[in-house]
C-alpha cells in the first residue's frame, strides 16, 4: 500500500455483518449458499436492537441503520476479542470509517410527514443527528470510546468498499493502531424503494441473478458489516485471529453518467488496476474477484468486461453474493469484505446463487457451487451511482 | 379527551415515551442527573405529552423543569386539571 509506512502491514482481525440471510458470521456463511425466495425487499427480519444494548429512547434517536452499524460493531469487537468497554490501544489512535449510501431514510420520511399533519412545531428536535449519514460512525465511535479520526463515506453503493479502504490507509499510514471499517444502510421507505422501483433498477421478478442471461435488475436489502483492522505485528502480538491482509484499493470515477456505467467498463478496469498496482500484485495472480454482479444489465455487462480485460485468460473465480444478499447499496461493500475475509478463513468461494443461465456473451469463470479454494490474492469490487468505483486487493495472512 | 387526565395518566403516558416503569417517576426524580435525559430528550418528552394532550410547553417553561414532578404539575396546569 502507497501509505504503508516502516513496513506496516493491515489485517483484519474481527467481522461482525447482519444481513438477510443471516446474522453473525456463522449463520451469514451458512446463508450464502442457502436458496432463497424470490424477494425484491430483503430486510433484516429478527433484528431486535435491543438485544445490543440500544435502549428505548437510544432507539429513538438512532435511524435503523445506525442501529444496524452499532449492533455489527458489537459483533466485530467481540470476534476479535476486544473490550467493548474501552479499545485495547490509545483510543486516540482508534477510528471508525463507516460506509452509507442514503443515510437515516425513516426519520427523514417520518418527519415529514409529522410536518405536513402536525405543523412544524412537532417536528422532532432529534430529526437532525437522526438523518445525517454520519450518525452510523458517530453512534459507534461514542458507545465504544473509540476517539481517533471517525468519518462516514458516502459514495452510494461504493460506500462500503471505499470506507474498507480509507481506513486501511489510515492504519498503513500510522495514524491509527486500529480501525472499525465497514458500513451500514437500511433505507426501505415508501419513497425510496418506489424511486428505485420507477427509475427501473429493481427486479420485477424479485430474483437476484448475477451475470445471468435473464437478470432483470437488483434486489435491494439492508445490512451491515463492520470488520476489525489493526497492524499486523501488534494484533498477533495480542493473539489475534487474523482472517486476512488488506494489501491495496483503488478508487475511480467514470465520469460518464449519473447512475449508468461506463459501457467500455473504463472506470473498473482503472480502479481494480489501481488497486493491484497499490498492492503490488500481478493481475495474473489474482486467483478470486468477489463482485460487484448486482444483477442489472448494465453493471454485470461492464463488470464482466472490466474483468476479461484486466485478468485476461487467467480467469479468476467469480462470485457475486448478491444472488442471495440482495443489494445492501452502501453496506454492500462491506458484507463482501467480510465474505472474502470467510473466505480466506474457510478456504472455500461462496457460489454465485439464483443463477440459471450465465450470459453466454460474458467470457467468466462463474462460481456457481461453493468452491474450494486454495487462498491467493483476491479483489472486491464496489460500482456506484455518480460514477464510483471502488476496488481492494486482499492476500492469504 | 374522552379520558380524564390526572397525575396517572400523565405519569403513564410519560413512562411509555421513556420506556421505563412509573415506579421510577416519583416527583422529585431528577430527569437529568437520575434519568440520564439530555436536553433533547427533555424537549422530545414535553412534546411527546404536548402531542398527547393537545398543550403547548414554551421553552421559558420547560427551562424551569428540573424533575419529574416540576413536568407533571407543568401539563395537569395546562390541561386544566386538578
Amino acid at each position: 500500500m502507497i501509505e504503508a509506512r516502516d513496513g506496516r502491514r493491515v489485517v483484519i482481525t474481527g467481522l461482525g455483518v447482519l444481513a438477510p440471510c443471516g446474522s453473525g458470521a456463522e449463520a451469514f456463511w451458512a446463508g450464502l449458499s442457502r436458496p432463497t425466495e424470490p424477494a425484491v425487499q430483503r430486510r433484516i427480519d429478527d433484528f431486535d436492537p435491543s438485544e445490543w444494548g440500544i435502549k428505548h429512547v437510544e432507539a429513538r434517536r438512532l435511524d435503523r441503520f445506525a442501529q444496524l452499524a452499532v449492533a455489527a460493531a458489537t459483533q466485530a469487537l467481540t470476534d476479535a476479542g476486544m473490550s467493548l468497554a474501552e479499545p485495547g490501544y490509545d483510543p486516540a489512535r482508534c477510528g471508525v470509517v463507516l460506509g452509507t449510501g442514503i443515510g437515516g431514510a425513516y426519520a427523514w420520511e417520518s418527519q415529514t410527514q409529522v410536518l405536513l399533519e402536525k405543523g412544524p412545531g412537532r417536528v422532532s428536535p432529534l430529526v437532525v443527528p437522526t438523518v445525517m449519514p454520519n450518525a452510523g460512525a458517530a453512534s459507534v465511535s461514542m458507545r465504544f470510546g473509540w476517539r481517533g479520526p471517525v468519518e462516514t463515506v458516502t459514495t452510494a453503493c461504493a460506500s462500503g468498499t471505499h470506507a474498507v479502504a480509507n481506513g486501511a490507509r489510515l492504519v498503513a499510514a500510522g495514524r491509527c493502531d486500529a480501525v472499525l471499517v465497514g458500513g451500514s444502510e437500511s433505507c426501505q421507505t415508501g419513497v425510496m424503494t418506489n424511486g428505485f422501483q420507477n427509475m427501473k433498477a429493481l427486479s420485477t421478478t424479485g430474483i437476484s441473478r448475477p451475470f445471468d442471461v435473464q437478470r432483470d435488475g437488483f434486489c435491494s436489502a439492508e445490512a451491515a458489516a463492520v470488520l476489525v483492522l489493526e497492524e499486523e505485528s501488534a494484533a498477533r502480538a495480542r493473539g489475534a485471529t487474523v482472517y486476512a491482509e488488506v494489501a491495496g484499493s483503488g478508487s475511480s470515477a467514470d465520469a460518464h453518467h449519473i447512475t449508468a456505467p461506463a459501457p467500455d467498463g473504463r472506470g473498473a478496469i482503472a480502479c481494480m488496476r489501481a488497486a493491484l498496482a497499490d498492492a503490488g500484485i500481478d493481475p495474473a495472480a489474482v486467483t478470486h474477484v468477489n463482485a460487484h454482479g448486482t444483477s442489472t444489465q448494465l453493471n454485470d455487462a461492464a463488470e464482466a468486461f472490466a474483468v476479461r480485460e484486466v485478468f485476461g485468460s487467467s480467469r479468476p473465480a467469480v462470485t457475486s453474493i448478491k444472488g442471495i444478499t440482495g443489494h445492501a447499496l452502501g453496506a454492500a461493500g462491506a458484507i463482501e469484505a467480510v465474505a472474502l475475509a470467510l473466505s480466506y478463513h474457510r478456504r472455500q468461494l461462496p457460489p454465485t446463487m439464483g443463477v440459471d443461465t450465465v450470459d453466454p456473451a460474458f467470457d467468466i469463470d462463474l462460481v456457481r457451487e461453493p468452491r474450494d479454494w486454495v487462498p491467493g490474492p483476491a479483489i472486491s469490487n464496489s460500482f456506484a451511482f455518480g460514477g464510483h468505483n471502488g476496488s481492494v486487493v486482499f492476500l492469504p495472512a | 379527551m374522552s379520558q380524564p387526565v390526572t397525575a396517572d395518566t400523565v405519569r403513564a403516558d410519560a413512562a411509555r415515551h421513556l420506556g421505563i416503569g412509573q415506579e421510577q417517576l416519583m416527583p422529585g426524580v431528577l430527569l437529568a442527573d437520575d434519568l440520564g435525559l439530555d436536553s433533547l430528550a427533555g424537549i422530545e418528552l414535553s412534546m411527546s405529552l404536548e402531542d398527547r394532550y393537545g398543550i403547548n410547553i414554551t421553552d421559558d417553561e420547560l427551562s424551569e423543569v428540573s424533575t419529574y414532578g416540576d413536568l407533571e404539575r407543568l401539563v395537569l396546569a395546562k390541561t386544566g386539571a386538578r
